[in-house]
């Protein structure tokens, strides 16, 4: 063999920063046997890439080609009688060779056909009918076999759906089924936590009573609250728009008292509804806006106002923003104050900061020196139906908006599989959260008196 | 060289035409500017550079130029095109039923006897008037060059030039390479030009080449023309990564694998790869298969543009002696992907650097991976190959490579 055959004369020299093709090739063998350890490919998976492999190598002719092929034959040499070319490879001579076949082959004919005769027409004969059955055979076999395949495969596939889909249902199943538990669990947790707490012996665990702070010296003037209001809950027209959603409860439930009434955004909205509506609160400076805008309100206190009410004569109680101003016994107080002064079917409405959302402590709720305790839905809820109220429902409010929380990832479209895994497990965690920093700001639980 | 001269001296009366170096003839079963095949390609190239470096050269061929009718359409007769002598001679009559049914029993693999294996050779194309003149005027050529090994005019033409018989086999390994008819005609030959190391090193595991003077040259290739293939994209609405076939769309070219792999692939990969096919053939994907575009035959300009467009170009074919297409992919600077069982691509991919090789759907799939997620490696990888072809396949170094192994051969 020539010098230049060996196969290792013609590399050209590796420049910088070149590329190892040899090292590349190693890195991919690494990379499916990981990929195969891992169990990237399931092993559907892999029996298709087998299956494909298998059907791309059977490439030669079938069997059906071949009785093809001997049709093919058959039909070329039935007429056993029929002349055969008369050659011959010899120069010169050949020609006069040929002249004497041709002759030769003129003289025998008719006794030739006459004992072949029998024997072409017999040949003819089965030919045809082989023609007749085999082509059309072959077809509605081949056709048949499609129609079979074609079947089996649209089986599998509504076999595979419909595994998938009552796999599905099945895991929702379970999953709405511990859910419910888990809520029962909690459920009995707190009733029997308010019992053991209800045995204690009063005044057992007394805590040390708080620092005495001399008269007049713990309490703003009157106007800093407006002020601070302003600063810190929104502007008035933000709360007017976070509070017109509620107004649909309160339809046909006049009179409305809006305790703790504020700058008066659910009176004024009120006005605008049609909804005859009176607010107190503890505030002058509120009071004093509230009136300077035409609105019914007075100064007092929410309790003793209530108290002093004829029972069953609201129609509505709106609390928004109040709650986490009073300490647990007179928040228990006010909602059962107030299920004695609405009437059968009453609507009570109290909208507080959501403490499931860990972020409101991070702001809102420490953010005013007069919210004392923060009331977990659950809490308000559990607190509304021991009053008596029915049909307590705990509506999510103002959520922090989608850009002031974590952002998704999205995929690139040359990922694989095992990172788009890796992908989806970052995005739910940055879900939860989501959910947990950044969820809803505040609450409103609702009752009716039944 | 003084046989060799005075040889010359002796039929300059026959031949007026007298160049430098040996007096050839080529002989292939189809000859023309608007042919297209590997060896006619080959031929063409090697004959027409030789012809314009001062060589005296003819070409002896049939007047056919469809490789599957075999229809004598060119005139019958000697004619020069462009510096080289070219007689055509018409394709004499054949059992093409015959010569089918044999064909296929060998690509199935099930043993013809001598016989047989004689009938197939004499119903392959061939031509009795070129055969006549191979045997009468063999004087006039120091070495007759037959290309490829696969055809009548040359399994029935290398006996008739004892001792100038050259074979440039363009073999690879293939039910018809160990047919008996075929290792005799290997064991007739003078000597043998192929066109890769491992083309060679075949011949001599299947016929033993033994100390036969052989040389390995292969084909070669002028710069590329300038090319734009964002418009080549615009023109054919293609967007994003794009995996390239050129060439002819044959089972035996590996197409129908390749169709898998990247369907397998978009679906595993969950990736918006789409595969390109450009060149005749009667495999395809059905129409309207996402990830599946064929354009057709592409001529020269469009085809240069495509492989310029290509995010990586394909060759999945086990069939190669040569392979043009990775050429001309690396002249553009794109990266290709060969099949791991084809020695000759797999031998230029690590000659060259200049792409990644697969032995399953699992390495395709990876060998893609590493291509698609790094333009940088893709450009690196191209440009490798790029100067691998410029420094190895370049006319020039290709004319230089045939002119010492003539010179061995004629010793």
């Amino acid at each position: 063999m020539s010098p230049q055959a060996d196969g290792r004369s013609d590399a050209p020299p590796a420049s910088e920063g070149a590329v190892d093709v040899a090292r590349l090739m190693e890195a991919i063998k690494e990379r499916v046997r990981e990929r195969r350890a891992s169990g990237f490919y399931s092993e559907d998976e892999v029996r298709r890439i087998v299956q494909m492999e298998l059907e791309l190598t059977q490439s030669a002719p079938n069997f059906s080609e071949e009785i093809e092929q001997h049709l093919v034959r058959l039909n070329d040499g039935w007429d056993t009688a029929a002349d055969p070319v008369i050659t011959s490879h010899r120069a010169g001579v050949g020609r006069l060779i040929v002249g004497a076949k041709t002759l030769l082959r003129k003289v025998t004919r008719p006794y030739i056909t006459m004992i072949l005769a029998r024997q072409v027409e017999f040949n003819g004969t089965l030919l045809q009918l082989l023609n007749a059955f085999v082509l059309p055979m072959r077809d509605q076999v081949r056709g048949g076999l499609n129609a079979l395949s074609q079947r089996l495969d649209d089986l599998l596939l509504s076999f595979h759906e419909r595994l998938a889909v009552e796999h599905g249902e099945r895991q929702r199943g379970q999953r709405d089924i511990l859910e419910r538990l888990g809520a029962l669990a909690a459920r009995v947790d707190t009733v029997h936590a308010e019992v053991e707490r209800l045995r204690a012996p009063v005044g057992a665990a007394a805590l040390p009573p708080p620092p005495s702070v001399p008269p007049g010296l713990g309490v703003l003037p009157a106007a800093a609250y407006v002020r601070f209001e302003d600063r810190h809950r929104g502007a008035r027209e933000d709360i007017m728009q976070r509070q017109r959603g509620y107004l649909d409860l309160f339809a046909g439930a006049a009179p409305v008292l809006d305790v703790g009434c504020g700058r008066g955004e659910f009176l004024e909205l009120c006005r605008e509804a049609g909804i005859e509506a009176r607010g107190v609160d503890l505030d002058a400076g509120m009071v004093a806006h509230c009136r300077a805008a035409g609105l019914s309100a007075q100064q007092a206190d929410a309790l003793t106002t209530l108290d002093a009410l004829p029972d069953g004569t609201l129609g509505g109680i709106f609390c928004a923003q109040v709650i986490e101003h009073l300490t647990p016994e007179a928040f228990i107080a006010l909602v059962r104050l107030a299920h004695r002064k609405l009437r059968a079917g009453g609507v009570l409405l109290c909208e507080t900061p959501n403490p499931a959302c860990l972020t409101v402590f991070s702001g809102a709720f420490y953010v005013d020196l007069t919210h004392v305790k923060p009331i977990h839905p659950e809490a308000a809820r559990f607190v509304l139906e021991a009053a008596g109220f029915r049909g307590v429902e705990v509506r999510y409010v103002n959520p922090v908006p989608p850009e002031g929380k974590l952002q998704p990832i999205e995929p690139f479209w040359y990922m694989r599989r095992y990172e788009e895994a890796f992908l989806t497990q970052v995005n739910d965690n940055l879900e939860r959260l989501n959910q947990l920093l950044w969820g809803a700001q505040d609450y409103a639980a609702i009752g009716r008196r039944p | 060289m003084r046989r060799l001269l005075r040889r010359s001296r002796l039929e300059s009366v026959e031949r007026p035409a007298v160049g430098r170096g040996p007096r050839l003839g080529f002989v292939v079963p189809r000859y023309g500017d608007d042919i297209v095949g590997g060896a006619e390609t080959l031929v063409r190239g090697l004959a027409q550079h030789l012809a314009a470096d001062g060589h005296a050269v003819e070409v002896l061929t049939t007047c056919a130029k469809d490789h599957l009718s075999w229809k004598n359409v060119l005139p019958a007769g000697a004619r020069r095109e462009a510096g080289v002598v070219v007689r055509r001679f018409p394709v004499q009559p054949r059992d093409t039923r015959r010569h089918a049914w044999l064909q296929s029993r060998i690509l199935r693999g099930s043993p013809l006897g001598p016989k047989e294996e004689t009938r197939w050779m004499q119903e392959s194309v061939g031509s009795r008037e070129l055969f006549a003149h191979l045997a009468e005027r063999q004087g006039d050529y120091d070495l007759v060059c037959f290309a490829p090994y696969l055809f009548g005019t040359t399994l029935r033409g290398v006996p008739l030039v004892p001792g100038r018989a050259v074979l440039i086999p363009c073999l690879h390994d293939e039910p018809f390479a160990h047919l008996g008819v075929v290792r005799e005609a290997f064991q007739a030959c003078r000597g043998f030009i192929f066109n890769a190391p491992p083309e060679a090193a075949l011949a001599e595991k299947l016929y033993g080449i033994g100390d036969r003077p052989s040389g390995v040259v292969g084909l070669g290739f002028d710069p590329p023309p300038r090319t734009d293939p964002a418009a080549f994209r615009r023109h054919h609405g293609l967007e994003g990564p794009l995996l390239f076939y050129l060439g002819r769309k044959e089972t035996g070219k590996n197409v129908p694998l390749l169709i898998e792999y990247a369907l397998r692939y978009r679906d595993v990969r969950r990736s918006e790869l789409t595969l390109v096919l450009a060149g005749d053939g009667p495999v395809t994907a059905p129409p309207g298969t996402a990830g599946v575009r064929d354009l057709g035959y592409l001529d020269a300009g469009a085809k240069a543009a495509a492989y310029a467009a290509a995010t990586v170009v394909c060759q999945p074919s086990v069939n190669e002696s040569f392979s043009i297409v990775l050429m001309e992919a690396w002249l553009a600077g794109t990266p290709v992907l060969v099949h791991a069982r084809s020695a000759v691509t797999t031998h230029h991919i690590f000659q060259a650097g200049g792409g990644l090789a697969f032995e399953d759907f699992y390495e395709f799939a990876e060998a893609l991976d590493l291509l698609l997620e790094d333009a940088a490696r893709r450009r690196q990888l191209g440009a490798q190959g790029r100067a691998y072809v410029e420094a190895v396949y370049s006319w020039p170094a290709v004319t230089e490579r045939l002119r010492a192994t003539l010179e061995r051969l004629v010793a």
